[in-house]
């Protein structure tokens, strides 16, 4: 209990509740439930709000959008492979700056600290003629490689807040029974943070998952995600498709919403260790 | 790492240096690849776009160096004002709205109640959703004739929302999208300071009279002060950089009038293939975003060392 629960507070509370929650969720409901009306009942006038569901949205789907099946598997690659790719880049460096203090390490933290606050469109701009020179242009690496620079300074700050929790006595304690660096490393820091590696993974995988920007910039033909291919749909010559686009967009919605739900214990304590990236 | 050696054998030669060798280097080794890899992809990108600016780059050719010109010519350019203007009024609104609704949300949320963790998820849903699929969920809702929102203003007989042609109705959709798909971000941050607040702060407040007004204004804001300020910057840095949400909406239109310094960044380089002119651009959002999060960068590097650590 905080605040006093007086009859106007809980009439303000309910209230303001209420119309956040319809804020938030109703626009989501929403474009589920229209996924699954027929194509002639979405552009019903008064929007029916009780229907018979169908799937024809998902069955126009492959014909109104041929790559996006394809699009939803290469968005899962690369935030795979990114997340891989950041938790192995940050893992060891944030266990360097929970455990030892040096100049260089100094260094090294500040410029990830400076790195996070560059604005990734920037970076389009020098490294579009690299990457087309030497063939990431078109390619999910440049994907992956991009996604993981902009979060392995985040992800090993995470892993050092969460390594900090750990008890040096621990390590000491294996020290004299006569554990190496990378043993106390390996068997007792890691085992002990796993849920900072878990919520890295996670914070990367999202990110991944949702990212335009990049994805429209630096993707070709065979290697668009999900999140360009939906902007294609919905800039066409001609008219909007709404029925396949929600189809579409539950699609690449659903999935991420399940997983959000799934580890959001992990979120949570990620983002209480601070600010956390886009 | 003087205390780590304690269990070590009695050390000889040149083994014995080597040993200290690795033990000094070993940190240093675990951080390397983290940090090679930025400056591989950010530091570097970064210098060349700072070269890049000062001169007219073209695909195939020498690079000529032109001096401040590409800048004399992008503050000349018609659409920079209107894009520096447009950035800072985005900017502003959405980040009063995200961090206004944030910190209204958490307030809200945070006295203990039934249902409370469904409640907090079902606020973090626009977190996970992608800003193409709110973009496709707002228009649709706000499509002349068929839009949900339309049927509900013509029924209270207001005049429909035509958001592509009249340029407030653009930009209130533009902010008001935003602030749905960022606003759980500093919900979050904010929310997860207030409930570290101590309860006998309000207890006593309340034995000694205080409403729950007061209690707000003199215990819960000056206590999550800092949480509004994280909040803020980070709401800050991720509006200035933002392209996908009017892009994809707009792409600057109508007529222009909704161009960013990110939209015209992004028109100039790949549209026009005008590389250094797209560089002074980037140049003037990275000084500006650092001049901001300057503060930011200070307070989080002297809380990020103040923990004891090993070999100290």
């Amino acid at each position: 209990m905080t605040y006093q629960r007086t009859v106007p507070m809980r009439i303000f509370r309910g209230v303001g509740v209420t119309l956040i929650l319809v804020f938030t969720v109703f626009p989501v409901a929403f474009l589920f439930a229209s996924a699954f009306k027929h194509p002639a009942e979405i552009f019903q006038f008064p929007p029916s709000l009780i229907f018979r569901p169908t799937l024809q949205n998902f069955f126009d789907l492959p014909e109104e959008a041929p790559a996006f099946l394809m699009s939803l598997r290469n968005s899962a690659i690369v935030a795979l492979t990114a997340s891989i790719l950041t938790v192995i880049l940050a893992v060891p460096a944030g266990y360097a700056l929970s455990r030892h203090r040096r100049r260089f390490l100094h260094a090294s933290a500040f410029f990830m600290l400076l790195v996070r606050m560059y604005p990734p469109i920037v970076l389009t701009v020098p490294l579009f003629p690299v990457f087309s020179a030497v063939g990431l242009v078109d390619n999910l690496w440049a994907l992956i490689l991009l996604y993981s620079a902009l979060f392995v300074s985040l992800c090993t700050w995470l892993m050092k807040v969460y390594m900090d929790e750990v008890p040096v006595e621990l390590e000491e304690a294996a020290t004299i029974d006569g554990a190496n660096s990378w043993q106390r490393l390996t068997r007792i820091i890691l085992p002990l943070s796993v849920h900072g590696v878990v919520a890295t993974a996670v914070f990367v995988s999202i990110f991944s998952w949702k990212e335009y920007t990049f994805a429209y910039i630096f993707t070709g033909a065979r290697t668009q995600t999900a999140p360009v291919i939906l902007d294609l749909m919905l800039t066409p010559l001609t008219t909007v498709s709404w029925g396949p686009i929600f189809a579409a967009s539950t699609l690449q919605l659903f999935p991420i919403l399940v997983f959000v739900w799934l580890i959001q214990t992990y979120l949570t304590a990620g983002m209480k260790t601070g600010g956390v990236k886009e | 790492m003087n205390r780590l050696s304690k269990g070590d054998r009695v050390p000889d030669g040149l083994s014995f240096r080597l040993t200290r060798l690795w033990r000094h280097s070993f940190p240093n080794l675990l951080i390397l690849p983290a940090t090679l890899f930025l400056v591989v992809l950010i530091l570097l990108p970064a210098i060349r776009t700072v070269i890049m600016s000062f001169h007219e780059v073209t695909h195939g050719l020498d690079d000529v160096f032109v001096g401040f010109n590409n800048y004399a010519r992008m503050v000349q350019h018609r659409a920079f004002g209107t894009a520096f203007w447009n950035t800072l009024f985005f900017t502003a609104t959405t980040v009063i709205g995200e961090v206004g609704l944030g910190l209204a949300a958490a307030v809200l949320l945070s006295t203990r109640f039934r249902a409370q963790k469904l409640l907090i998820s079902l606020v973090m849903v626009p977190y996970a959703v992608s800003e193409v699929v709110a973009i496709i969920i707002w228009r649709y809702m706000v499509e002349p004739r068929v839009g949900i929102i339309n049927f509900l203003l013509m029924n209270m007989g207001i005049e429909q929302i035509q958001w592509a042609t009249q340029i407030n109705q653009t930009w209130m959709l533009i902010i008001i999208l935003r602030i749905w798909v960022r606003f759980p971000f500093s919900f979050l941050i904010i929310y997860s300071s207030l409930i570290g607040v101590p309860k006998d702060l309000y207890e006593s407040a309340f034995i000694d009279g205080a409403t729950n007004w007061q209690a707000f204004r003199r215990i819960s804001l000056p206590l999550v002060g800092p949480a509004i300020n994280v909040a803020s910057i980070f709401a800050f840095m991720f509006a200035f950089r933002n392209f996908a949400t009017v892009w994809i909406l707009t792409r600057g239109g109508p007529v222009g009038q909704t161009e960013l310094l990110s939209t015209m960044l992004y028109r100039q380089a790949f549209r026009h293939w005008r590389f250094g002119f797209a560089s002074a651009i980037a140049v003037v959002m990275t000084v500006l975003t650092f001049v901001i999060a300057a503060y930011y960068v200070r307070g989080m590097f002297h809380s990020m060392f103040g923990q004891r650590r090993m070999g100290e």
